[in-house]
């Protein structure tokens, strides 16, 4: 058996044990650095404290989709810094859940170190915002409105530019 | 912000996910609340709108050095406020000087002025209008228009200063010329740059030890890679005088990447100068090498040399403290006793020779390119004679223009040979601007009167304002037994060449010497017959007779779409004919 074929144990945060391939569980940095820290993999469950069994085997499914990808450089990641919110059709689809879930995964990712996955939770919460008015967002998202009429009077003045949306 | 989901997230992936948002949705989300208020208002949030939504800056932001300190030192919101309003009361001028013909070039001024502050916005015009807009023509033509007068300015304010003798950067020189020639492509100074600064990175990455190589080493290991990558020189001999190798970003951005070995060597010395070698284009007569000089108390090989070196008992320097390179041919260094034998079989006295192997000022090196350019345009225009016009690239007349401003603006320092040399060019380069560059009139009226001080006639202010002619305006009452229309697409009946029809007079409205001249009475119609305006296909303006029209109804070619938006809104394909910009001169037609 390969490296990347073992299996390793993950616990979650409600104490749910979880069989994965290693090479699937090392999309997380975190998950890759407690197994070389261990060394020995496969015999002791390692436990990813803040996540839930749900979330955690969500996102082991999008890291099973993407076991596979290149690992990013520190070239790419330069480039990836483009305004772009495109996000490929597999992942648009797996981002598809109420908006709970999407934000445990956001956290998750952060959490669990997997880069790739952060910026696609990111770019669908972003996606969320754009082309909306600020009332709109605050609908979207159960945002209460803190502003004192005076704060909100000059925001609409420093936002001029923006006015013929 | 407490039920919200967002209030479960730290404040770095709220951060992470406004990273996500263009400018305007941003300000959307800043404006849901304070939290996010405080977190989308952060410098670096806008550090970035401006750098993603802008290329380019005016000068005076100092935009390269802000970047390198830290975010907070500077106000980006701000500074991305400001350029919105730009953009916006750019916009507003714009969308006013398609609605009239009146004040239109003050109009265009008054955008060019805002310099390179615009320049995204003119880009976008230009590229982003749809084919199928109301006034798709006018909009990229005078959105270019604009372009080109802010890369002329720029241009001949380089100049101005090399002849006030300050310091201008051997690639800002040349790619001055490019400038005229750029229209919407990649290749203003700080792209090319920008351009130079990441070779050069890529030729010190390549070399872990680079900063421990001789001079000699470097200066040879600088050439292999630019020839590697064919960044300098041209395989193909026929073409050494294409017009395009007198161009420095064409040879950057463009491939092939053909340059003469003077624009070969300016890009050498431009890398070469980033590395920490000091490289000058030479003075060496028919092709231009680069010569390196050894920094001082060090020889071209690394050694350490005393204080008293180099001595100065007036020998020329030896090949310890000077290479010559040839990167336009190769990688490898020129012998001296070569470089030396071919100037005496140029029959070069041996007192010039340590002239011809020096360096040279950036002042000779425009000027040498400036006779290039000439030489070039010549060649091109006797190519292009008789055989079917298409769009020559780089534009002729562009290319023309930027020889006669550096031969106005650079010559001879002493002030009568200046003014000399001037009073020649000026008529020229008068005619040139009005037939072709017309939005240029506030950089003529800037530039050129103060450069002809101390001359008689400046006393009596010359006017450099188009002539009536050039302005297509007209005057003609009703259009009685005038048979073709303002827009329409022709080809001369003689001449074959195609043109557009830009106004009309209903008799020949000549000078009496032209009508002498152009034999007009034999004409079988004579002058008793409508005239038409009309731009020909060479972007020249004539004037014809109607009997000479013959309609065409298909699409014309791409030089005359792209002087057509000066005239004409849009190409109308299912009438055939161009719709006209400017029925507020032309009510009867």
């Amino acid at each position: 058996m390969s490296e990347g074929e073992q299996q390793v144990k993950l616990v979650s945060s409600d104490n749910v044990e979880i069989l994965t391939e290693r090479k699937i569980a090392e999309r997380s940095m975190l998950i890759k650095n407690m197994i070389e820290d261990l060394g020995a993999p496969g015999e002791e469950a390692i436990p990813i404290m803040n996540v839930s069994e749900a979330v955690l085997r969500k996102v082991l499914e999008w890291c099973a989709h993407h076991k596979n990808d290149p690992t990013p450089t520190q070239d790419d990641d330069a480039d990836s810094r483009k305004k772009t919110t495109d996000i490929e059709d597999w992942d648009q689809k797996f981002m598809q859940v109420d908006q709970e879930m999407l934000f445990e995964i956001i956290l998750a990712a952060n959490y669990m170190d997997i880069k790739a996955l952060l910026d696609v939770g990111c770019k669908t919460v972003a996606n969320m915002i754009k082309s909306k008015s600020p009332e709109e967002i605050r609908k979207t998202f159960n945002i209460q409105n803190d502003f004192t009429p005076e704060e909100e009077e000059q925001i609409r003045r420093e936002n001029e530019w923006a006015e013929d949306r | 912000m407490d039920q919200s989901p967002f209030g479960s997230l730290p404040d770095e992936l709220l951060e992470a996910i406004i990273f996500h948002l263009p400018p305007i949705d941003t300000l959307a989300f800043a404006a849901t609340c304070r939290r996010s208020g405080k977190i989308a208002h952060e410098p670096l949030v806008w550090r970035r709108h401006c750098i993603s939504e802008y290329r380019y800056w005016q000068p005076r932001h100092e935009n390269k050095e802000k970047l390198r300190l830290p975010p907070t030192q500077t106000k980006w919101r701000q500074l991305f406020n400001e350029r919105k309003r730009t953009d916006t009361e750019a916009m507003t001028i714009f969308e006013e000087l398609l609605e009239t013909q009146q004040a239109r070039y003050e109009r265009m001024e008054k955008i060019a002025a805002m310099g390179y502050d615009v320049k995204d916005l003119m880009l976008s015009i230009v590229d982003e209008t749809p084919d199928e807009a109301e006034d798709v023509l006018a909009r990229r033509y005078h959105a270019n228009a604009i372009l080109g007068t802010i890369h002329r300015r720029t241009a001949v304010e380089k100049w101005a200063r090399l002849q006030r003798q300050q310091m201008v950067r051997l690639e800002e020189v040349l790619g001055a010329y490019d400038l005229f020639v750029l229209s919407g492509r990649r290749g203003d100074l700080s792209d090319i740059d920008r351009e130079f600064d990441r070779i050069a990175e890529s030729i010190r990455q390549r070399d872990p030890d680079w900063d421990d190589l001789s001079i000699r080493r470097k200066a040879s290991q600088i050439a292999k890679w630019l020839r590697s990558e064919k960044l300098v020189g041209n395989p193909s001999e026929e073409d050494y005088h294409a017009l395009r190798n007198n161009f420095i970003s064409i040879a950057l951005f463009e491939e092939p990447h053909t340059s003469l070995p003077l624009q070969s060597v300016a890009i050498y010395c431009a890398v070469a100068r980033r590395l920490g070698v000091n490289a000058k284009p030479s003075n060496y007569p028919h092709h231009v090498h680069a010569v390196i000089e050894a920094p001082p108390h060090v020889s071209l090989d690394g050694k350490a040399r005393g204080p008293d070196y180099p001595p100065r008992d007036g020998r020329p320097p030896d090949e310890t403290e000077v290479m010559h390179m040839d990167p336009w041919r190769s990688s490898s260094e020129l012998s001296h006793s070569d470089l030396v034998t071919r100037l005496v079989n140029m029959g070069i006295p041996s007192t010039h020779h340590a002239h011809c192997l020096a360096a040279t000022s950036n002042l000779e090196i425009a000027l040498r390119t400036g006779r290039n350019v000439m030489n070039s345009v010549q060649e091109a225009r006797d190519r292009l004679r008789g055989f079917t016009r298409r769009q020559p690239y780089p534009d002729i007349e562009a290319a023309w223009y930027s020889m006669l401003w550096s031969m106005f603006v650079l010559g001879e320092s002493s002030a009568a040979s200046a003014l000399h040399r001037r009073r020649q060019i000026l008529p020229y380069l008068i005619e040139h601007y009005q037939a072709h560059f017309p939005e240029d009139l506030g950089l003529i009226e800037s530039i050129v009167p103060p450069m002809l001080e101390g001359e008689r006639e400046h006393h009596r202010p010359p006017s450099y304002r188009p002539k009536r002619e050039e302005m297509p305006i007209w005057t003609a009452p009703g259009q009685r037994g005038v048979a073709c229309k303002i827009g329409m697409h022709f080809k001369h009946k003689r001449y074959r060449y195609s043109g557009m029809i830009v106004g009309w007079d209903t008799r020949c409205g000549a000078e009496p010497a032209w009508i002498e001249q152009m034999r007009v009475d034999d004409l079988p119609r004579g002058r008793e017959q409508p005239f038409y305006n009309v731009v020909a296909d060479d972007k020249s303006m004539r004037y014809v007779a109607e009997e000479n029209i013959v309609e065409v109804n298909e699409r014309p070619d791409d030089v005359l779409m792209s002087v057509a938006g000066r005239y004409f809104k849009r190409w109308d394909e299912t009438r055939g004919r161009f719709v006209s910009n400017m029925k507020d001169e032309y009510p009867d037609d």
